[in-house]
């Protein structure tokens, strides 16, 4: 708890500081003035409520539709689709937006290209740069993806005869859907709900590349802006950065409230497993779903490798559009191999401790009367509503300022307490989820017949919710290797991980290398995933 | 008897001259064998380590790579960071006391001024040792010009780059429609032009304190409600100049225009005339030199900054790094390399501080 509250009391506290020249600081209300006073505040506001509407107004029905096909029905190939959705979020965001201006361009974007040809077609019916591009761009990128990720599991985890009762008494699959199984499944719903909207808070590098050119700054975008400043301006930045912790207090208490007032248990003694006949509509589901998985994880992939392989993204009629240059670039950097080793332990530790962790922190809140459980589960939602770069601050001061932390500044553990932490909500939030679902009766079953509380979370909790336990490693595992906006300010040239060799790329514009760093980052997650699916497939409810 | 009598005063200037210059010589010869490593007194190897801090990127990593060469007694411990990381990182450790960092070489920020009157910065003529570090003949301007502090000893611009104010893609626009800066106002080009965010500092910035200096607040005002588009992504920049979405970039990087022309793309892009003035400027990019007080290995630092400055280190900083060396005897880069005895305006320059924050807020009022 001291790793998340240093840092936020840091937020908080430096918000109210008037720095001086000597670091030194006094205490005021300058910043937040500096903040509110910029004109562009309030429509920045405005633009990232009108972006995060959009967004969640479209992906969450698409994704608990698409998430209850997955888990619900007897739609074939379910668990290779479901991982085509995986590997859409594993996907970097930067160059599959780069993919996205190629393609919808309102200039030369070559779908608006081949439309202008047609006879009927005046004016490019694409703009990329526009507040429908931007929330093109997220939807594709990730949004549809991390929440069919996230809702799969849970539907997994429900009893078939809610459905059956339903269907049986004459509602239709739709009403069935949005009348019994999201009303039940609200938990999972709440959470993802709320991660959105604090991810929507924060989402700022599409809004750089696609909104810079026509004006549109969205919150986040007034942070990274403060941030640039020279000096930056970490006072102010860390005023608006407040602001988000504070929207999140009443969201976080609001969910707690809806979940607490009844039961949302779906696996009790009598579960029953089985999924529901899509009858003679199984293959055009199936077809329509390959359709949208391919649209959000194969056409951005092509993107990628396109990225890596030609001499400038994008340029097809130059003399020679095709090099294997920016590989061996990558591949031979003096730091590549000491960077992907880093990453590895980086990632990896992240993953084991989140697990662990973060099982704790959601048994402790959902499943014991301990007197600090709702502090606790509000912690958890604190590290969503930090910046990386503020994280970062934060814990160099905390490092810094504790005598015994302090031998341990420069090291790879801040790191991997800074990526745990970065993980931390929508660890927790997953794994509270699935234990909201799972009735107590089958661990106090275990108790009545004479076996402890760690025998009945080993032998009845843990095979239950392994695959959840593997989707938070494999989440925590990609959110580490990827992460560069914290781990920027806190490594070391000792434990410089790949996504800082790939910030090195960024820097001196070369995108086609970065990407290169972002294929083997995504085929690093890729193979720990699919191990982690093949473990999590032979355990989970179902077995 | 008058002329002997001169030709005796003769000899003894000459050996004074020349006792002065072996004793200057055997100076900077002793404070260098005493931090040089494998000498009597090997400060700098028992220091054994250097901690700079740089700018991000692959390139100043590869230049920086040659001093371990040089000096393998010498752990180089470089880690590249942008301005804003640093600045966080520098600030939270000097709050707890911790002294880690011994160098930083970046471009010219506010950090500069910050930092001095904290009094973080030491002077740099004190560690500056070698002959050929210190040859006025060296640098372009003079060894002291490459000071961009008032008081001439904290930062010193290694780097200097020269580069054209405004681009323009003459495939889409023609010399004679428009070639000259301030014929940038002109309605016709609204909506036609680009410029990298002037409201941060950076290459936009730079270009509009130069012309608010040169031309005017005004000018500069009615320049930006040209309805320009805005990007921070210097490589979505040079694309948009290259295909002509914007035919005229302010602030285009001529690396990344000189990538796209090698490729055989946007071959017609070329800087847009005018007086030298309006449309050139000189820069320093990340190329600036600081020793940051306390160092916690005062002598490898200085064996580093001596070697940075050297012929050897600008050399690599020109041939591996790619960028253009204020000193004059090293290779120079077309069309980045200034011109001996041309009078660039120099913006980064400490007195112009003023001018870029004026700018900066120029932008920020007329472009929300």
């Amino acid at each position: 708890m001291l790793m998340v509250l240093y840092p936020a009391a840091v937020i908080v506290l430096t918000s109210f500081e008037s720095q001086g020249v000597d670091h030194q600081s006094g205490f005021g209300l300058s910043a937040w003035k500096i903040a509110f006073s910029d004109p562009g505040m309030h429509s920045a506001i405005w633009n990232t409520v009108a972006v995060t509407l959009a967004r969640q107004a479209i992906a969450l029905p698409i994704a608990i539709l698409l998430a209850w096909i997955l888990a619900r029905t007897d739609i074939p190939g379910a668990n290779a689709l479901e991982f085509l959705f995986w590997l859409g979020y594993f996907l970097p965001p930067l160059p599959v937006t780069l993919g996205w201006i190629l393609l919808l361009d309102p200039e030369y974007g070559l779908i608006n290209q081949w439309l202008t040809g047609l006879a009927f077609v005046n004016k490019a019916p694409f703009n990329i740069y526009s507040f429908w591009g931007i929330v093109w761009a997220h939807l594709t990128t990730s949004t549809i993806a991390v929440e069919v990720m996230l809702f799969t599991p849970a539907f997994r985890n429900m009893d078939a005869s809610l459905e059956e009762a339903s269907l049986t008494s004459g509602a239709g699959v739709m009403r069935t859907l949005y009348g019994i199984v999201v009303p039940i499944m609200t938990p999972v719903v709440g959470a993802v709900l709320l991660l959105a909207i604090v991810h929507s808070l924060q989402a700022f590098e599409l809004e750089l590349i696609l909104g810079f050119p026509f004006r549109f700054y969205v919150f986040s975008t007034q942070i990274y802006w403060l941030l640039h400043q020279q000096p930056p301006q970490f006072p102010a930045a860390m005023a608006l950065s407040s602001i988000i912790l504070f929207v999140m207090v009443p969201l976080v208490v609001l969910q707690r409230r809806t979940v607490a007032r009844r039961s949302f248990v779906t696996v009790g003694g009598r579960y029953q497993g089985h999924r529901q006949s899509l009858g003679k509509w199984r293959f055009l589901v199936f077809f329509v779903l390959l359709a949208v998985a391919l649209l959000i994880t194969v056409v951005p992939f092509v993107f990628l490798m396109l990225g890596t392989l030609m001499t400038r993204f994008g340029y097809f009629n130059i003399a020679k559009p095709w090099t294997s240059v920016h590989w061996s670039r990558v591949i031979y950097d003096s730091v590549f191999l000491d960077s992907f080793k880093n990453t590895l332990i980086l990632a990896g530790a992240t993953a084991i401790l989140s697990v662990v962790l973060f099982t704790l922190i959601a048994h402790v809140v959902i499943r014991t009367r301990f007197v600090g459980r709702a502090p606790l589960d509000f912690v958890s939602w604190l590290p969503s509503t930090l910046p990386g770069i503020i994280l970062g601050v934060g814990l160099v001061s905390l490092f810094l300022g504790t005598p015994f932390l302090r031998p341990l500044y420069g090291s790879m553990s801040l790191l991997v307490i800074a990526t745990v932490i970065s993980s931390m909500t929508l660890g927790v939030q997953i794994i509270k989820s699935t234990l909201v679902q799972l009735g107590i009766e089958l661990e106090e079953a275990v108790k009545v017949s004479g076996g402890s509380g760690w025998n009945s979370f080993r032998d009845i909790l843990l095979p239950i919710i392994t695959p959840t336990l593997l989707l938070v490693g494999t989440l925590s595992f990609i959110a580490a290797a990827r992460n560069v906006s914290t781990v920027a300010l806190i490594a070391s040239s000792r434990t410089r991980p790949l996504s800082l060799l790939q910030l090195d790329f960024m820097v001196d514009s070369r995108y086609e290398s970065a990407a290169v760093v972002g294929v083997i980052v995504v085929v690093l997650t890729a193979g720990i995933a699919l191990i982690s699916r093949l473990l999590g497939l032979r355990a989970g409810i179902e077995r | 008897m008058r002329r002997q009598h001169g030709l005796h005063l003769t000899a003894i200037l000459v050996m004074v001259l020349g006792f002065a210059l072996r004793a200057e010589s055997q100076e900077w010869k002793t404070k260098w064998d005493k931090i040089l490593p494998f000498s009597c007194l090997p400060d700098a190897k028992k220091e054994g380590k250097v901690a700079v801090a740089g700018p991000p990127g692959t390139a100043y990593r590869d230049v920086m790579r040659a001093f371990e060469k040089k000096y393998p007694e010498i752990s180089l411990e470089f880690q590249g960071f942008t301005p804003a990381n640093f600045t966080a990182r520098f600030s939270k450790e000097r709050q707890a006391g911790q002294y880690l960092w011994d160098i930083y070489i970046t471009g010219p920020t506010s950090f500069d001024v910050t930092a001095k009157k904290a009094g973080e910065l030491d002077p740099l003529r004190a560690v500056l040792i070698l002959p050929e570090v210190r040859d006025e003949s060296a640098w372009l301007g003079g060894f002291a010009k490459a000071f961009l502090d008032s008081e001439k000893q904290y930062v010193f611009a290694f780097q200097a780059e020269i580069t054209p104010q405004v681009q323009v893609n003459r495939e889409f626009i023609p010399e004679s429609e428009l070639n000259s800066v301030k014929g940038l106002l002109n309605a016709k080009w609204k909506g036609k032009i680009v410029i990298d965010d002037p409201r941060v500092d950076g290459p936009g910035s730079g270009r509009i304190a130069l012309w608010s200096g040169q031309l005017g607040e005004e000018f500069v005002r009615a320049l930006l409600k040209q309805d320009l588009a805005v990007t921070r992504d210097g490589r979505q920049l040079a694309d948009w100049l290259a295909r002509g979405k914007y035919p005229i970039a302010i602030g285009a990087n001529d690396t990344e225009i000189g990538e796209l022309q090698k490729l055989g793309i946007g071959s017609k892009i070329e800087p847009l005339a005018g007086k030298l003035a309006e449309a050139w400027r000189m820069g320093t990019g990340w190329g600036a030199v600081r020793l940051v007080n306390k160092a916690p290995h005062p002598n490898a630092a200085a064996v580093f900054i001596n070697w940075l400055l050297s012929k050897e280190g600008q050399t690599g900083w020109a041939t591996i790094g790619g960028r253009p060396s204020r000193r004059m005897d090293v290779p120079r880069i077309t069309g980045l390399s200034p011109e001996p005895g041309v009078d660039y305006f120099d913006i980064d320059r400490e007195e112009r501080l003023q001018l870029r924050d004026k700018a900066k807020e120029i932008a920020k009022a007329v472009l929300q």
